[in-house]
């Protein structure tokens, strides 16, 4: 989930930071990498250590101290393959999404769901079919996940800035109308555009989804997908009693 | 800024990040990036990385990392997810090793599960809240 990257960078050091330089390099680097995506590399994290320094350089108009300085830092980039735990954020027809609290564009289409999943229009929640149980994918439930791709968009995430104290009244017409096609162009791209960084993830596989389905039994046999609810304690009598049933028919 | 490519890339695990964050000083007056670290720290206080420490995640490493017991051996990045996941079932057991049963003799799973719950102890079970 996290690896260590090395970076080069030049920091600024101003003069009066002179006497505490290496605590004035690490706040640098915190302030301008941290909560940052950097394309192919992942989301900064943290600063992890100084590995070293060059020398100072000043320039001739600047009187701080210009120096190179090679850093780790902590990045959340997951492996293709990886099996990460989030929790539900929100679910519609067409997707669900999920987050981990400091990151929260991953999203699994409905056909990465486990098999059988369904969707519930009225309660706009998609759960599992399993052996007639309605397994419930919940809003702030704990999830497992296995990552599938991993999605950089270099694209510009932001509109082209609009004319200040624009008097609509004074425009001409056809003015006007650029304007306002402009206005809707830029709504338009905004909708469009995607974070830098987006998860696709899939959950077809034994041990994924809930987490409360796997890890409450521990038995391997039927207790393992018991869940809080007593809704499949019923379901699993009335099965009982059917076949019994059967049985004495015959 | 430049990002040098190495041939091998270093990934550590939720328990490392856990310990560094927490004991990280924190910048004055940038609030939005300790908010950042600190949702960070509240994710990962969820995860079995809480309930490790330095001496049980040692010990799981070593047990798992024994060439006589496990050969062929399990992979860098399964003990990794092993660490930061802590299974309790065979079935995660299974999702996180790959091609388990190909790779490995049958009782093996169950080795590398009895392996994980006496090493890492507590760090397997999940709190009810949580879930």
């Amino acid at each position: 989930m996290f690896h260590l990257v090395t970076v080069e960078d030049k920091v600024r050091v101003t003069p009066g930071q002179f006497d505490n330089e290496i605590q004035t390099i690490e706040d640098e680097i915190e302030k301008k990498y941290t909560n940052k995506v950097a394309l192919n590399c992942g989301l900064f994290v943290s600063l992890y250590d100084i590995i070293g320094t060059g020398d100072a350089y000043v320039y001739s108009g600047d009187g701080a101290a210009h120096l190179m300085v090679r850093f780790r830092m902590v990045v959340f980039k997951p492996f293709r393959g990886e099996i990460i735990e989030g929790v539900v954020k929100k679910s519609n027809k067409d997707s669900v999404q999920l987050t981990l609290g400091f990151f929260d564009e991953i999203y699994i289409t409905p056909l990465d769901l486990p098999e059988n999943s369904k969707f519930n229009q009225e309660e706009g929640l998609w759960y599992w079919e399993w052996s007639d149980n309605e397994l419930y994918f919940e809003e702030g439930g704990r999830v497992r996940f296995k990552v599938d791709v991993i999605e950089f968009n270099p694209e510009i995430s932001q509109p082209a800035p609009q004319p200040k104290n624009l008097n609509l009244d004074k425009l001409d017409s056809y003015s006007l109308r650029e304007h306002k096609q402009r206005e809707e162009d830029s709504q338009e791209y905004l909708r469009n555009t995607k974070s830098p960084m987006v998860l696709k993830v899939s959950m077809r596989e034994a041990g994924l989804g809930m987490v409360s389905w796997w890890t409450q039994g521990q038995d391997q046999g039927d207790g393992e997908m018991e869940t809080e609810n007593g809704g499949n304690d019923v379901g699993g009598d009335d099965e009982d009693t059917t076949t019994a049933v059967e049985e004495g028919d015959e | 800024m430049k990002i040098s490519k190495q041939e091998k890339e270093e990934i550590i695990t939720n328990f490392e990040v856990l310990t560094l964050l927490k004991n990280k000083r924190r910048l004055k007056g940038q609030v939005l990036l300790n908010e950042f670290l600190n949702t960070v720290v509240r994710y990962l206080d969820t995860t079995p990385a809480a309930k490790e420490t330095i001496d049980t995640v040692i010990e799981c490493k070593k047990a798992l990392s024994d060439p006589s017991k496990y050969n062929p051996p399990i992979l860098k990045a399964e003990v990794l997810q092993i660490l930061n996941i802590a299974p309790s079932s065979e079935v995660e057991v299974h999702l996180i090793v790959e091609d388990c049963e190909d790779r490995y003799e049958p009782y093996i799973p169950s080795d590398i599960l009895s392996d994980i719950k006496g090493t890492l102890k507590d760090a397997v079970v999940r709190d009810k809240e949580l879930l």
